[in-house]
């Protein structure tokens, strides 16, 4: 019933009457663009922010199991053959065991009392680039239980102000230790989450084999593990918890295994409702804007019944009328709608440029305001282009 | 085929519920029209004749009687139908013209062709073709307030005429004209129905009424022929 020459007709009327209307149609057509406007840059701008910040979780903690051990009266730790076991696992490429203690630490007279002390192996070092100076631990040290540290800036700067730490030495529990590295600022996130050393005076880390010496610990409570192929999560998960359950008889609640990749996966699922739940409530402006819509087309009608009755006359049928109307509402909206999507986007590029991170057009966004404003168009054009189709040709154009 | 008979009313009767009360309006309407007249339908406001002239145009259905209209029985057919009958059949010409103020007469020309889903380059030659015959090719780009209301006339004529209807019905056509551009338009109703055109108008002035070669006087809803006297 309906042919692409009957739309196009339909479409050339309905432009002209926007065009002929340039001041109504803007205040209309204003509702749909701040909809439209505040959807597209809150999804791009939260979409930047998330995509940023998962996107530096990932690149701290990807491809890492953390292994938290409770323990039991009788086994506090890890023994080193329950890591040896670990360590064969098919999927591990190196394990960190982290031991921490706040000690002093001294140089040249200068004491300071809370120095956290963490233990670690060379494969943390391997898997996080953080030595900015100098050398970080290596096999040989751990090995050795050698008595080195590497520092961290902030304890660089309590103790060797304006000097080069690099084969200096400090003193650590009253124990003398050779200085061989710097980390940078980049700190150890998880660490730093867990709220374990963040000691106001720095960090000095040395072989978890020295630092179990040092502390007296009998079992390594904390052990990051590093996998090979991170696509297998799932699967070396359960083999250590098979380990680990072995090693604490059967006991499941003694230990915990944790991925950072479950952990994205948990923040993207939370972060995906966010961005709806803002996105709804943006949307109650696109309903706002349908109303106007309506409202417009309502009285649109009204003032063209005259029209109306002329164009039945000369054998509109009720459809064609209806046709045109309803196409004069979506292009409306439509209209609305790209205009809304491009500044919405504008919005979302200073914003990001303001805030620091990547800007990334959300497709799906863009989908949405599009697509939303042309439902908006139809629903709220609809009652009145039925309203318009179904005037009497007689009384319409009687309405002189 | 000059006697073919296009138009036949039977006893139409209309009536109208005005406040619980039936009011009628035509009681009992009888009328043939013959391709090729030029008919005058001549009444005084509240004869009944905007009434006869809806029915006659498709706009309205009877009550009660029948109408046939080239051979299709109008009254059983929906607003769709009769839609399409208008578009084809008829031809209106209004007293105030009712031409689209934001379109030039060319677009207003093209308006029943655009709803005969005809090409649009053929709309176009059409259109101007119209425009032509009514004397006004030099003003196809012209919009209606840049025309005078003679003007303004023949681009509604030339509209009523587009789709080549069967009958071109005209509703008081001079009633918003000075006597000089009436008598003009008149004229030009005597050039197209010796072309061959069915015209009906729908008058209160005897003298318009003259202009036709048939006159059928209604009064109180009740029809008939024969001298004219002033309504």
């Amino acid at each position: 019933m309906l042919n692409m020459g009957m739309i196009r007709q339909s479409l050339k009327l309905s432009w002209q009457n926007i065009k002929s209307n340039k001041m109504r149609t803007f205040l209309t057509t204003l509702g749909i663009i701040i909809g439209v406007t505040a959807v597209i840059s809150l999804i791009t701008i939260v979409d930047g922010v998330i995509g940023s910040v998962l996107g530096q979780f990932a690149s701290l903690g990807a491809g890492t199991l953390n292994v938290s051990i409770t323990g039991t009266p009788l086994k506090r730790g890890l023994s080193e053959s329950d890591m040896a076991a670990i360590e064969e696992l098919d999927n591990v490429s190196g394990l960190s065991p982290t031991i921490s203690a706040v000690k002093t630490a001294a140089r040249k007279g200068k004491l300071l009392d809370s120095v956290s002390v963490k233990g670690k192996s060379a494969s943390y070092y391997q898997n996080n680039d953080l030595v900015t100076l100098g050398r970080a631990l290596t096999q040989t040290d751990i090995e050795q239980e050698a008595h080195v540290c590497v520092i961290d800036q902030d304890l660089a700067d309590e103790l060797f102000l304006g000097e080069n730490p690099i084969e200096q030495t400090i003193m650590l529990a009253g124990v003398s230790y050779t200085v061989i590295g710097l980390e940078g600022e980049n700190a150890d996130l998880m660490t730093s989450m867990s709220g374990f050393g963040s000691s106001s005076d720095g960090t000095a880390t040395i072989p978890y084999t020295t630092a179990k010496r040092l502390t007296g610990s009998n079992g390594i409570t904390s052990l990051e593990i590093y996998m090979e192929d991170t696509d297998k999560t799932e699967e070396l998960t359960e083999e250590v918890e098979a380990i680990l359950n072995q090693a604490f008889n059967q006991k499941e609640n003694t230990y915990s295994v944790f991925s950072m990749d479950s952990l994205l996966d948990t923040m993207e699922t939370m972060t995906g409702m966010l961005t709806y739940m803002l996105a709804g409530i943006a949307s109650i402006a696109l309903l706002v804007g349908g109303i106007g819509i309506m409202n417009m087309m309502l009285v649109s009608v009204t003032e063209r019944t005259k029209e109306i009755g002329l164009r039945k006359a000369m054998g509109a049928t009720p459809a064609r009328i209806q046709l045109q109307f309803l196409l004069e509402s979506v292009v409306l909206s439509l209209m609305g709608g790209i205009i809304g999507v491009i500044l919405g986007l504008l919005i979302s590029f200073v914003a990001a440029m303001l805030i620091g991170v990547d800007f990334v057009i959300s497709v799906s966004a863009v989908a949405l305001g599009v697509g939303f404003s042309t439902a908006v168009g139809i629903i709220f054009g609809w009652a009145p282009a039925k309203k318009a189709s179904q005037l009497s040709p007689i009384d319409a154009l009687r309405s002189e | 085929m000059a006697d073919e008979t296009i138009l036949t009313m039977r006893g139409i009767e209309k009536e109208y519920i005005v406040g619980g009360e039936v009011s009628s309006v035509l009681k009992g309407i009888d009328l043939e029209v013959k391709k090729g007249e030029f008919l005058a339908i001549l009444g005084p406001s509240g004869s009944g004749k905007s009434t006869l002239m809806n029915i006659i145009g498709c706009l309205d259905v009877p009550t009660r009687g029948e109408y046939q209209l080239s051979g299709l029985s109008i009254g059983s057919q929906d607003e769709q139908t009769l839609a399409h009958i208008r578009n084809r059949e008829i031809g209106f010409i209004f007293q105030s013209f009712f031409l689209m103020q934001r379109q030039t007469a060319l677009e207003n020309v093209k308006m029943p062709l655009i709803y005969a889903n005809m090409p649009e380059k053929q709309q176009n030659e059409r259109a101007a073709e119209m425009l032509r015959l009514v004397g006004l090719e030099d003003k196809m780009n012209y919009y209606p307030n840049q025309l005078s209301g003679g003007q303004q006339q023949r681009v509604a004529i030339a509209r009523a005429m587009s789709n080549n209807p069967t009958i071109l019905l005209a509703d008081e056509p001079t009633g918003a004209l000075d006597q000089k551009t009436g008598r003009q338009v008149m004229e030009l109703f005597h050039q197209l129905n010796d072309e061959g055109r069915t015209i009906i108008m729908i008058t209160h002035d005897v003298h318009i009424a003259e202009h036709a070669k048939r006159i059928v006087k209604i009064l109180d809803g009740n029809i008939g022929e024969g001298e004219v006297t002033d309504a």
